[in-house]
């Protein structure tokens, strides 16, 4: 008598021993881990191997009120094995994530078609003091405690609160990173754009005016290639007048807009066109040239020219654009001033 | 508050954008040109209260956007912000004639935009 009450202590205080290393476990390991998925895992793992839990998974709440698996049996449920419930269809997760209450596998019909691996399965809720981030589905013996289940339950809902708070601060890390990184790249570009305006601003030889806008294209603006052709009112030809990188002997080219459907449509529109809208090459005398933008240098009535620029990355394009408006209003002074003179 | 699609070219005016306006609660969705544009407007069931749109991008730019978006009765309503680097007079008549609401230089103010936003908002 006395040996089997033994053996009952002992199993009792088996389970318990259990029970804290689990919850010690679990409480190391979310120090280290900030995202839901992986405190589920670490959660499911520990339910299944250290507590009497025979199947075990962990579903959270997404966007557009819905429900997701995340986890089942300490493994992670991916792509499309990942079974989604909408909260609105079915009784059992509004139960959970609306009301935020317990459910017994008796309670509803539903239960074998929703979660058909389960027999006797206990849902309870994840909640945290403001909304539920999921629920626990825990299939267990009938002899074995509720109570404990519960506190597990809440115990999560600590954990994952804790995960999700690290999650958000991460994300607004990042955040605060990015911003800075582009702040200081507005900066710098705001910067060369007003050092340009105070360097041409008493310039009166057209061509330095040209040549400065390529340089700063490439230099400061970051360009790859850059170069300035402008339209002849006679000929109806462009000319080119200004080179960086490639086209070192861009006086000697001439084109016709009108031959290089990119270039047309930037003088007919007055707009910016680009190789991605036609994805072919133009050519510019001998040289071809890729991945290129088209910025019309537009007067008050009329298209002077045009900026050709070759470009690694799409963001630089509204700093060269703004340093082409700038360019442009100076040229139309410039020319006006060139015209009285000639004339 | 407000869901709010942003259209634009630049990865870096898109964030400018988001980062401004999300710390303000605004819902934020991102397109990198019109037919993106498009694409989110008929991935998202409940609507967008306005839409930020650039004028120089590739595939579709802003205008044909805007022009496309009025003739479409779902959106037709929806109120458009053109933030482009487009200065000049005559494309913002031609986007004024298509619908757009307000009309924003770059590199701009983003309190100015807020409070474009929000003037748009309240009617």
């Amino acid at each position: 008598m006395q040996e089997a009450l033994l053996q009952e202590m002992l199993m009792t205080y088996k389970e318990i021993y259990n029970q804290l290393v689990s919850l010690k476990h679990i409480v190391y390991s979310s120090i280290i881990l900030s995202d839901p998925t992986s405190v589920a895992t670490i959660f499911s793992k520990q339910l299944k191997e250290k507590l009497n839990v025979t199947r075990n998974s962990i579903w959270l709440v997404e966007k557009k009120r819905k429900v997701k698996e995340i986890v089942c049996d300490g493994e992670i449920v991916e792509g499309k094995n990942a079974r989604i419930i909408d909260i609105e269809s079915s009784e059992i997760c509004k139960k959970l994530v609306k009301e935020q209450l317990m459910v017994w596998n008796s309670s509803f019909p539903e239960q074998k078609k929703l979660f058909p691996d389960f027999k006797q399965p206990i849902f309870l809720p994840i909640k945290t003091k403001v909304a539920t981030i999921g629920f626990l589905v825990l299939e267990r013996d009938e002899a074995s405690d509720t109570e404990i289940y519960q506190f597990f339950a809440h115990f999560a809902s600590m954990i994952f609160e804790i995960a999700l708070l690290h999650q958000k601060v991460e994300e607004q890390q990042k955040e605060v990173a990015e911003m800075n990184q582009i702040l200081s790249l507005q900066n710098e570009q705001l910067s060369t754009l007003y050092h340009v305006g105070l360097k041409i601003i008493g310039m009166s030889n057209i061509s330095q005016v040209l040549d400065i806008m390529a340089k700063t294209s490439v230099t400061d603006l970051k360009a790859k290639k850059a170069f300035v052709f402008i339209l002849d009112k006679k000929t109806n030809m462009l000319k080119g007048v200004s080179s960086e990188g490639d086209l070192e002997n861009i006086s000697s080219v001439v084109v016709d807009p009108y031959s290089l459907p990119a270039i047309k449509q930037s003088l007919e529109s007055g707009r910016i066109s680009n190789y991605s809208d036609y994805n072919s090459p133009i050519k510019l005398g001998e040289y071809l040239s890729q991945n290129y933008v088209i910025f019309p240098i537009r007067g008050k009535d009329i298209v002077h020219g045009f900026l050709i620029i070759e470009i690694e990355q799409e963001d630089i394009i509204d700093s060269i654009s703004i340093l082409v408006n700038y360019i442009s209003m100076i040229l139309d002074k410039l020319i006006i001033q060139k015209d009285q003179c000639d004339g | 508050m407000s869901k709010i699609l942003v259209i634009d070219d630049s990865s870096t005016i898109r964030k400018m954008v988001q980062y401004s306006l999300q710390p303000k609660g605004h819902t934020m969705v991102l397109a990198e040109d019109g037919v993106d544009g498009f694409e989110k407007l008929e991935e998202e069931e409940e609507g967008f209260d306005v839409i930020i749109l650039d004028i120089n991008m590739p595939r579709m730019d802003g205008l044909e956007f805007l022009k496309k978006l009025k003739q479409t009765p779902a959106y037709s309503s929806i109120p458009v912000i053109i933030l482009t680097t487009e200065g000049q007079n005559a494309d913002k008549d031609k986007a004024f004639k298509l619908g757009a609401k307000a009309y924003f230089v770059k590199p701009f103010k983003p309190n100015e935009l807020l409070y474009g936003i929000e003037k748009i908002l309240k009617g």
